[in-house]
């Protein structure tokens, strides 16, 4: 196996603020991926009023209520030019459930509050005042990266995203709802940027999203193309992702009846 | 023509819950309230109507049964006559029921007694009720992130209780945790008398390398900073940009000491001070007993009778239950969010490295259990993994849960989504006289008791 000398930095985004959907559950999966592989992390958090800092490999930013995405959108304004660089520059990025929404062009919440996005991903949020929707329930997408295949999750949201032309899908839907409960498409691609509702958390069970992350992590830091696609997983990371996908199935043919 | 309407209504939910209880149906609690719902709207109004010492309302997310429980002992020593939910059925027709199983044949109550409603309610299904039940004194214990897939988020339910508190049709009184900031803000929306509740102990700070807070800002959206933290968000907090603080409780918990199987502390009351002492462990147990205290008290019942009956209370059905089986004791923790995981880790974990810890811990994904599990992923396993654990993995997200344990660097033994058989498994390596502890969502508790109860011969079927 190679050695990995110089550590990947890993900047996660408000993880005191936009954690509500059990996000550091993907911060804990790199953490124990990365130790089983060898490579070393560094890791950031990044708050309100915080600094970036000068390098960075890999971005994680999670879920929050409303009031937390209200809460973070002026800060997120000031840090939206170096997130747009670093994703430009081919940093890996995952942003999930409410953190995908504000990495879009612009989200509007429940009450009608427009909040600017980063525009990492060419897409639009709505969460719908009339018609009240919410996507709720487990979900099991195939990705259209080859290297990810399926990946299974929950999702939780009111928001119903629209991709624009530039944008591209992570995934199309087998079971859930995705990014509106319509046209089938889940998260987005920009680049090394993934957007996606899923969590559950996302990265533990799914093992071959987490190395594609880390994979574009370690490819960014030693600037070249690095897909060491990796030793074996642990039974106990494939049983979770096989069980859920189970589950995920059988609940959604029950629903269907 | 509506009071015999509720009449019928009620007999015929009576009649129900009898008939069930004959053939140990399940769903006895919540089938008779759905029965009487059918026949007469606004039932539930009109029964509340008939309490003649008004209903008493205990909502949150933790704590809710137990704290229930512990009025029900001191309510009785203090010779009340009341209608309460025991079983943990706490939705409208829950409630229905209770009053349905309490009326004599004839859907009426003997006259000339007072009488008064002792409910716990779902903290969702509180806004929703709690024009019809106009409780005399509604106690909110806390609010944590649970089942999201259900209740949605926190801030949303925050805002429900407020409107809900501000909108009531009767000053009456409200019993506040004043540790959980959003709580304490329901103050600012009460005209009538408010009762305060809280932990006052310095020495006493949260254990947890990783701990979720549902309460973060002050109302100008500054950070809240914490003298003291108890647990999740609870603690002794204020804001330094708009001098908002806890206010100092008017029943307060001091001098805790906490063991394995229970609790020790001073509950204090304006200027009387009393030890009490409860078998069952665990901080929660503690603010339930305070909650339980401040609730008696606005009722009027005397701090000395608060005390002595705190001092006898036992675990309800599934909250810390103790079960015998092959001279081997078998101790149910529910658990369904990442605050009340937490502390029960913190409960059987021993008081020596050196002593062995053989834990069930079983997940369920029914809608009882929230359907989201990733929760698990906000609850500090890791407080476990220097200590010995014989783990065994069950429940319909069994492999999920291993997972969990693995990063937490605790692997299972087995996992193995029949609870029964993962039962029996993890009672095989244990000798007797050794204790499994079993940490269980709610249908999981639920099937862990009806597995132990039927097998030793005791018959139960009080639990929806
Ligand atoms: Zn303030």
């Amino acid at each position: 196996m190679r050695s990995y000398d110089s550590p990947i930095r890993v900047v996660s985004m408000y993880p005191d603020i936009m954690n509500t959907y059990s996000d550091r559950g993907n911060l804990l999966a790199i953490q124990y991926r990365a130790l089983q592989l060898g490579i070393k992390i560094v890791l950031e958090e990044v708050s309100l009023g915080d600094p970036f800092p000068a390098q960075c490999d890999l971005v994680l930013i999670g879920g929050g209520q409303d009031q937390e995405q209200k809460r973070i959108a002026t800060d997120l304004k000031i840090k939206t030019s170096q997130l747009q660089a670093w994703a430009e520059d081919d940093v890996s990025i995952l942003a999930v459930c409410g953190g995908f929404q504000l990495f879009g062009n612009w989200y509007r919440d429940i009450q009608g509050n427009y909040l600017e996005g980063v525009k990492i991903f060419d897409m639009t949020t709505i969460a719908p005042r009339i018609k009240n929707f919410r996507a709720v329930g487990d979900i099991w997408v195939t990705s259209r990266i080859e290297d990810v295949g399926e990946v299974v999750g929950f999702e939780n949201h009111a928001g119903q995203s629209y991709l624009g032309a530039k944008a591209s899908s992570f995934a199309s839907v087998r079971y859930g709802k995705g990014n509106n409960g319509i046209d089938k498409t889940e998260g987005a691609i920009y680049r090394n940027a993934i957007g996606t509702y899923l969590h559950g958390s996302v990265l533990p069970k799914n093992p071959r999203l987490l190395d594609y992350l880390l994979a574009n992590a370690l490819s960014h830091r030693y600037n070249e193309d690095l897909k060491p696609y990796f030793s074996s997983h642990s039974p106990f990371v494939l049983q979770a992702q096989n069980a859920a996908m189970d589950v995920t199935r059988k609940k959604s043919e029950k629903n269907d009846v | 023509m509506n009071a015999l309407k509720d009449r019928i209504a009620l007999v015929l939910g009576r009649l129900t819950g009898q008939i069930l209880h004959l053939r140990r149906k399940d769903g006895a609690t919540a089938l008779p309230g759905l029965v009487s719902g059918l026949i007469s709207k606004n039932l539930l109004s009109s029964l509340s109507k008939n309490m003649t010492d008004g209903v008493v309302t205990i909502s949150g997310t933790n704590g809710k049964t137990t704290t229930t429980n512990f009025l029900n002992f001191i309510l009785n020593n203090a010779g009340f006559m009341f209608v309460t939910n025991t079983a943990g059925s706490n939705l409208e027709r829950g409630l229905i029921s209770a009053y349905a199983n309490s009326v004599n044949f004839l859907g009426g109550y003997p006259k000339n007694k007072q009488r008064l409603g002792l409910f716990e309610v779902d903290e969702a299904e509180l806004a929703r009720t709690f024009d019809q039940l106009r409780p005399r004194v509604a106690t909110f214990l806390n609010l944590f992130r649970d089942q999201l897939d259900r209740y949605g988020e926190v801030d949303s339910l925050v805002s429900r209780w407020q409107e809900m508190v501000k909108g009531r049709s009767e000053p009456g009184c409200i019993v506040i945790n004043v540790d959980d900031p959003n709580v304490c803000k329901l103050q600012k929306y009460m005209s009538g008398d408010v009762i305060t509740f809280g932990i006052e102990d310095e020495n006493l700070k949260i254990t947890e390398l990783y701990n979720v807070k549902d309460a973060r800002f002050c109302e100008m959206g500054n950070q809240l900073q914490y003298d003291v933290l108890y647990m999740s968000h609870l603690g002794k907090w204020r804001c330094n940009c708009c001098t908002t603080a806890r206010p100092d409780p008017m029943v307060s918990a001091q001098n805790i000491i906490l063991k394995n199987d229970s609790c020790i502390f001073d509950l204090v009351v304006k200027e009387f001070r009393y030890k009490i002492s409860i078998d069952m462990p665990g901080l929660y147990v503690i603010y339930d007993a305070i909650a339980a205290a401040a609730t008696a008290y606005a009722l009027g019942v005397k701090t000395d009778l608060i005390a002595e009956s705190l001092n006898q209370v036992k675990a309800p059905h599934g909250r810390q239950e103790i079960f015998v089986a092959d001279q081997k004791e078998i101790r149910i923790l529910l658990t369904k969010n990442p605050t009340g995981f937490n502390e029960t880790i913190k409960i059987i974990i021993p008081d020596s490295k050196s002593v062995g810890i053989n834990l069930l811990a079983i997940l369920n994904d029914g809608i009882q259990d929230g359907e989201d599990v990733s929760w698990i992923y906000d609850a500090d396993l890791e407080m476990l993994k220097k200590y010995n654990v014989d783990l065994v993995c069950s429940g319909t997200r069994a492999s999920d849960f291993a997972l969990r344990w693995h990063l937490a660097g605790l692997d299972p033994r087995l996992v193995c989504s029949d609870i029964e058989v993962s039962l029996y498994k993890a009672l095989d390596n244990i000798s007797p006289g050794g204790r499994l502890e079993v940490i269980a969502t709610y249908t999981a508790m639920l099937q862990v008791r009806s597995i132990l109860t039927s097998s030793s011969g005791e018959v139960e079927n009080e639990i929806l």
